[in-house]
């Protein structure tokens, strides 16, 4: 009986919850379309704070960010939306207006021709996409192996097949893999302040080596005290002040 | 009586037949006039009684006249009331029907005949019962009041070849009415016709032509031979699309040319006559005296020739005129992913329609846009002047320097009747390796993706999307899939260890297929155990014959099995194989005193007692399994 007293109230807690959640995802929007986008933005992260996984929050979010000029939370915003909902049309239309908009262009590393091909392939996938079809492919081999023991009369075009399909698998690890390593250890954020000083040491005493402005992407491989390290392009690295990026 | 009666009803049946006579529509043709001068018309009325149709019917084309149809109007009905014997039969509505006026111009002096001719009409024949005689006069234009000019600033052109064509109507005199016919007006099919800009300056007045059309000529003072004149005028810009000889038919003016004005009676009134000047502005009180005024102008010839063949350049596309070409490329260095733009122009006069400007293959380096043609024209001294722009939009792709090739733009020269060929470039540009953003490219106006028959649709201002409203589904705080062991397993697990288990069976399957020493070896233990177990039963049962039997046999089978030899031999070569494979001589001992006991109860009717058998089947059992452990 108490058992039950306890779902009850669990079940009810989490309706309370649900129904909190949409009610302040709705205000937000009608103080959005309102044009009132700083109360828009309150409301929205909190939400964020509250832990709700929500594509279309961050979407929004970062619609607000815009509207107010700030292009670096906006594009860490439609970018947070982007691992949520991946090729929402609208998400990529905006995301690619707000970086036409935007002071500095992004720098890109130049690559050899082999490596433009192999990050090409790669990001193709997420890592778990990756992975997935490298389970597919696997466990194919496997079935055809299978299959090229006991069928004798098609064994030499499965025997190809499977010669094909290990092939695959094999690249499937290769790139599953490293992509896996670069989604785990890899940190990306976003320049959110106006301009950030990007400095040869962890100090604000260090000398500035270059400045980047807001909404520029960087990739962000440590973190000493109040400053992150952070990389470009391989001749571009340097310091910057942990509050002025934003982990994606 | 009968008689009577006879006539009475022939009298209703003949009626009949007048009636239903009656009823279809009948023509009659009639023209105003039976003498004209040149350039007048002739008013053909059919008239078509009982008839209720409004379409005009299509003549057929009478020769020596130009036929135009004017219009129609209803006739009045009368009324008819049949009386037979003093009774009245009946009352019938009669005539009624439509008037079709047509106006014949003559086009040439002389006696000429209107023919007899049919039409249809509402699915009916018509035709005229008697032809008509016209007589066409000429006329010599004494007055010097009013008189016409039609005239091109060249009688001679070349395909494609503007010539300006002036008419001008000179009048010294107030003119009550008038009837302007010009035959070449809005019917010139093998030219394109277009009005040069009008001088906004300049004073205007509505001129009304072949009777419908309204036209806006331009009014001016001139004077001409000593004589002051009003003139209307106005301008086409003629360009032929056909080469041939064409005549334009001369312009014809009937008016009604004020002489002077006779006093009312008004001026009798001394009111009327002391408000001299109030009567004068309401324009009453004076009639004007007017004077039939008749006035041609001459034909007027335009030969068009086609161009010349010889020395016509390969890339004459048929711009003819006087042009200037220019080719401009901005900037002629970019950074990679930059764009360039090419400019092409042609400047001048000429017939824009078929100027076409070069395209070019873009560098390889480039990624090349669909390019944007845009046509400005206007018109000044009779000649349709402007400029045709190209625009073509390239995006450097890779660093270096490239060129784009020398660009030709070939036209005819009427002036110097030849053809001339403009070369621009080649052009260099060099892309520098820049940001290396290749895209995107971030143009003033998008480039256009595909070629539509109308418009692009045009982007007006941008700006981001609108918010969503529904919160989604709520599941991306899952991990990935990746950081779960159980997907490993499952994922990876199972299928390589079925299918290695199957290779391993079918592997095995096959050497007991073709190794027969394996197979044996393998079943001899299985085998064993089975016949110690019959030998079991039978110990117990107290079959003595039977257990010693099958002991035997488990032990004989078990050993030629396992050691792949005959059974028949295995008794006596069994403790000297076992030996080679360096069996212990304990358990050869043993091998070689359990076969002496076994063939002593077998071939002999020596038997042991209970004990001793079940030491027996014990050291039997023992050896079976320390030989499966040993010979492999």
């Amino acid at each position: 009986m108490r058992k039950f007293f306890f779902l009850i109230f669990f079940l009810s807690a989490t309706f309370v919850f649900a129904n909190e959640v949409s009610d302040t995802f709705f205000l937000a929007n009608q103080k959005y379309s309102e044009g009132n986008y700083e109360e828009a933005i309150t409301f929205y992260e909190k939400l964020v704070e509250s832990g709700i996984p929500s594509g279309p929050l961050y979407y929004n979010l970062g619609n607000s960010y815009m509207k107010l000029g700030r292009l670096g939370k906006s594009i860490l915003n439609y970018e947070r939306a982007k691992r949520l909902m991946g090729l929402d049309e609208d998400l990529l239309a905006n995301l690619s207006y707000v970086e036409s908009q935007l002071e500095q262009a992004q720098p890109k590393e130049e690559h050899r021709f082999y490596e433009i091909a192999f990050f090409w392939v790669r990001n193709q996938f997420t890592a778990e996409g990756w992975i997935i079809f490298l389970a597919v492919v696997f466990n194919l081999l496997f079935v055809v192996l299978t299959l090229a023991t006991f069928v004798k009369k098609i064994q030499k075009p499965l025997i190809s097949f499977a010669w094909l399909l290990a092939i695959v698998t094999a690249f499937s690890f290769l790139f599953g893999f490293s992509k896996m390593s670069a989604t785990e250890k890899e940190k990306e954020g976003v320049i959110v302040e106006t301009t950030a000083d990007v400095r040869y040491s962890p100090s604000t005493t260090g000398a500035v080596a270059f400045q980047l402005k807001e909404g520029i992407r960087a990739q962000i491989l440590r973190k000493e005290g109040d400053f992150c390290y952070i990389r470009l392009t391989r001749d571009k690295t340097g310091w910057v002040a942990a509050a002025m990026i934003e982990e994606i | 009586m009968k008689r009577s009666l006879y006539f009475i009803l022939m009298g209703v049946f003949c009626f009949g037949i007048l009636a239903a006579l009656a009823d279809e529509p009948s023509l009659s043709v009639s023209i105003d006039k039976e003498r004209v001068v040149i350039g007048d018309a002739v008013r053909l009325t059919l008239s078509l009684q009982g008839a209720t149709s409004s379409h005009a019917p299509e003549l057929p084309p009478i020769p020596d006249f130009e036929v135009q149809y004017v219009g129609a109007s209803m006739q009045s009905f009368t009324s008819m009331t049949v009386i037979i014997q003093g009774k009245k039969v009946e009352e019938k509505r009669s005539g009624g029907g439509v008037d079709f006026e047509y106006a014949l111009t003559p086009k040439r002096v002389g006696t000429l005949t209107i023919p007899r001719f049919s039409f249809m009409l509402d699915e009916k024949r018509y035709s005229t019962s008697e032809p008509f005689v016209i007589q066409v006069s000429d006329f010599t234009e004494t007055q010097q009041d009013v008189f016409l000019k039609v005239s091109v600033d060249k009688e001679t052109l070349y395909l494609g070849e503007s010539a300006l064509l002036t008419f001008e109507w000179y009048f010294d005199k107030d003119i009550q009415d008038y009837s302007l016919k010009i035959p070449w007006y809005g019917s010139l099919k093998d030219f394109l016709v277009e009005d040069p800009k009008q001088d906004p300056q300049a004073q205007h007045a509505q001129i009304i032509i072949n009777d419908k059309e309204k036209m806006t000529a331009e009014k001016k003072n001139v004077i001409y031979q000593g004589k002051r004149y009003t003139v209307l005028s106005f301008q086409k810009i003629l360009t032929p699309i056909a080469q041939g000889t064409y005549t334009l038919d001369p312009a014809f003016l009937k008016a009604l040319v004020v002489k002077g004005y006779e006093s009312s009676r008004m001026e009798h009134v001394p009111f009327f006559r002391y408000y001299s000047d109030f009567d004068q502005f309401f324009n009453r009180g004076r009639r004007a005296v007017t004077d039939t005024a008749l006035s041609r102008s001459k034909p007027v010839a335009i030969a068009v020739r086609p161009l010349p063949e010889t020395n016509k350049p390969v890339t004459f596309t048929g711009a003819v005129g006087s042009f200037d070409f220019q080719v401009t490329l901005s900037p002629e260095k970019v950074q990679r992913g930059e764009p360039v733009t090419v400019t092409m122009k042609v400047i001048g006069s000429g017939n824009f329609n078929e100027v076409q400007l070069p395209d070019f293959p873009e560098p390889s380096a480039f990624k090349g846009y669909t390019p944007e043609i845009k046509t400005d024209t206007s018109n000044a001294d009779g000649l349709v002047i402007g400029e045709k722009t190209f625009t073509k939009v390239l995006v450097g792709r890779r660093e270096g320097k490239y060129e784009i090739p020398s660009l030709s733009f070939a036209y005819f020269d009427p002036t110097k009747e030849k053809y001339e060929t403009l070369t621009r470039g080649p052009f260099p540009i060099e892309v520098l390796p820049g940001t290396g953003q290749e895209e995107p490219v971030r143009l003033a106006s998008p480039p256009p993706v595909a070629v539509h028959r109308g418009k692009e649709i045009k982007v007006l201002t941008q700006d981001i999307r609108y918010i969503k409203t529904d919160l989604g589904k709520l599941e991306g705080g899952r991990p990935p899939l990746y950081q779960s062991s159980l997907f490993w397993y499952l994922g990876f697990g199972p299928l390589p260890l079925f299918t290695s288990l199957s290779f391993l069976i079918q592997r095995r399957r096959k050497r007991f297929q073709e190794d027969i020493a394996f197979a044996r070896r393998t079943h001899a233990f299985k085998k064993a155990q089975k016949e110690l177990t019959e030998s079991r039963r039978y110990l117990s049962g107290g079959n003595a014959d039977a257990f010693y039997a099958t002991l035997s046999k488990a032990l004989l089978d078990f050993l030629a099995d396992k050691l792949n030899r005959p059974l028949g031999g295995i008794p006596f070569e069994a403790a000297d194989l076992l030996k080679e494979r360096k069996v212990d001589e304990v358990l050869l001992s043993d091998l070689r005193h359990s076969l002496e006991r076994l063939d002593l109860a077998k071939f002999s009717a020596v038997r042991g007692d209970l004990d001793e058998m079940q030491k027996l089947f014990g050291n039997v059992e023992k050896l079976i399994f320390q030989f499966e452990k040993v010979i492999r």
